[in-house]
């Protein structure tokens, strides 16, 4: 039983880890139709700015997801303003090559930077909290109330303002939301510091339970695709379901397979695509 | 003269599909262009619109000239579309397609107004404000789309094909919707293959082919035209 709580805690916070990484991917890949193989380094860049910020500058750990939401953003808007925008109307293959490229770049540089060693980031709280016979490890605290309220603000963000309505549109229909007077090139920026927003506050959060490294995010990409594959391409709630699903697997798979649970969980997404080829929230 | 396109030449995929249009649309008119399937009747609302560029001429709406204006801006100078195959937003709300028309007005107030007056002429997506718009019958959705481009508070709204898919009931709904705009004072441009539909309800009319107007002038004149008559309204007699 106690065992059991401790998986359940290690698959919650891992599923919303999964779930800020895919929402945001899903998020690009449903607007902009192209495969962004560099998102697993916005992830890293979010670690990176919480190395430098907690563990060598020693400043409060709540800096680190404001400053990183801003390095991270600002990346994107420069993926958006040299790759993503000038490339549009080249179909999905030319600016996803570029983005492999930007990917090895970016590990390079911080590889350069900081070397190859895993960089220690202090963890945001730490002990166990005592529920009956069961513990509840604390520093998964800080994941799941994080994850938490980023998904809470991304769907309030989507679902009840103006840009998000925007973005649906220009999701569903580039040349219709342009006829409704939405500027295009805009609103593209946002959608890119919406997915950086996710990416950054992934890697603040993933920094504090593991190290940081050149190459923490890409581990995270090919899960993230499948993320979205089994959730249904570009749909959010595909996303937040198809996270919970891989995460739960996962963690699950972990504790009772062993090293088998990797395959166990690509297995299960291939058997959900199987029973449903659009996904589990996908719309044919 | 509210609208005012001289000489305009258009490329389209390469090849030229408009070469040199002129024709105008005053304020309070409805002024129809009709054309068989390939006449470049769409290429010509797509410049309008700003989706394509003009390789020559002149686009004046107004006192501006706007045929190198961004889509967005025009749309908010005054330019509504209501694009061919209606392209609505299939996985969003009737209510939500509606506010997407409204995107560039900021005032609440206004935007109420707005759908006030949608609901007036369409009291059908009054009752479905909830439903997806994708799960809307094709009528429907040509009602929605016209109701979505009445939200951006258009001094022109123009029209892409409306009767395209529908059912001979529907087409008559449409055009009777249509109708009454026109009587309630709006300027609209209405382009349509279905040129029965569209010499009824236009005061002007201009005949497309082949990317030239061929027939220009009033519809009742446009309307006896022999030639017309033949292509496009399947008048079998010689008499």
């Amino acid at each position: 039983m106690a065992q059991i709580f401790q998986v359940i805690v290690n698959a919650l916070s891992l599923s919303l880890i999964y779930i800020l990484f895919a929402t945001g991917l899903t998020l690009i890949m449903g607007i902009f139709d192209v495969c962004n193989f560099a998102y697993g380094e916005f992830v890293m860049v979010g670690g990176i700015a919480t190395y430098l910020i907690v563990a060598k500058s020693g400043l409060p750990y709540i800096v680190a997801p404001f400053a990183a939401m801003i390095i991270v953003s600002l990346i994107g808007i420069i993926f958006e303003k040299g790759i993503f925008y000038p490339m549009r109307n080249r179909g999905g293959l030319e600016p996803a090559l570029a983005t492999f490229g930007s990917s090895t770049i970016m590990q390079t540089a911080v590889l350069i930077l900081f070397g190859g060693m895993p960089l220690g980031v202090p963890s945001i709280m730490s002990g166990q909290f005592k529920i009956g016979s069961a513990y509840f490890p604390m520093d998964r605290l800080p994941i799941i109330i994080g994850g938490f309220l980023m998904i809470t603000l991304l769907f309030l963000f989507v679902q009840k303002t103006k840009l998000g309505l925007a973005i649906r549109a220009l999701q569903q229909d580039q040349d219709a939301a342009a006829l409704q007077g939405m500027n295009i090139a805009s609103i593209r920026v946002v959608v890119w510091v919406v997915a950086s927003c996710l990416a950054a506050v992934a890697g603040v959060l993933l920094s504090s339970i593991s190290y940081v490294s050149p190459t923490m995010g890409s581990g995270y990409l090919l899960k993230g695709f499948a993320v979205v594959i089994m959730g249904g391409l570009g749909s959010i709630p595909g996303a937040l379901v198809g996270g919970f699903v891989l995460g739960f697997v996962d963690s699950f798979g972990q504790t009772y397979l062993g090293s088998y649970s990797y395959m166990f969980a690509f297995a299960f997404i291939m058997l959900v695509l199987i029973v449903r080829p659009q996904g589990l929230m996908g719309k044919r | 003269m509210l609208l005012g396109v001289k000489d305009l030449k258009v490329n389209y995929k390469k090849v030229e599909a408009v070469k040199g249009v002129s024709f105008s649309v005053d304020e309070g008119t409805l002024v129809s262009i009709i054309g068989a399937n390939g006449a470049g009747k769409s290429t010509i609302l797509k410049t309008l619109s700003g989706l394509l560029r003009a390789t020559s001429g002149e686009i004046w709406f107004g006192d501006k000239r706007i045929d190198k204006t961004a889509v967005d801006k025009i749309v908010k100078m005054g330019i509504a579309q209501v694009p061919a195959g209606r392209r609505i937003f299939p996985q969003l709300s009737v209510l939500e397609n509606l506010q997407a028309g409204a995107y560039t007005i900021s005032k609440r107030s206004e935007v109420n107004a707005l759908l006030a007056e949608v609901y007036q002429h369409f009291p059908r997506m009054k009752e479905r404000l909830n439903q997806r718009a994708g799960s809307l019958s094709g009528g429907e959705q040509q009602m929605l789309a016209i109701g979505r481009a009445m939200m951006t508070k258009p001094k022109l709204l123009v029209m892409d094909e409306p009767s395209l898919g529908l059912s001979p009931i529907m087409v008559n709904e449409i055009g009777s919707i249509i109708k009454t705009m026109k009587e309630a004072g709006r300027t609209i441009l209405l382009v349509e293959q279905n040129a029965k539909l569209a010499l009824k309800l236009a005061d002007h009319t201009y005949v497309l082919e082949l990317g030239k107007v061929v027939l220009e002038g009033k519809s009742e004149d446009i309307m006896n035209n022999p030639i017309v008559k033949k292509a496009y309204l399947g008048a079998t007699e010689s008499s």
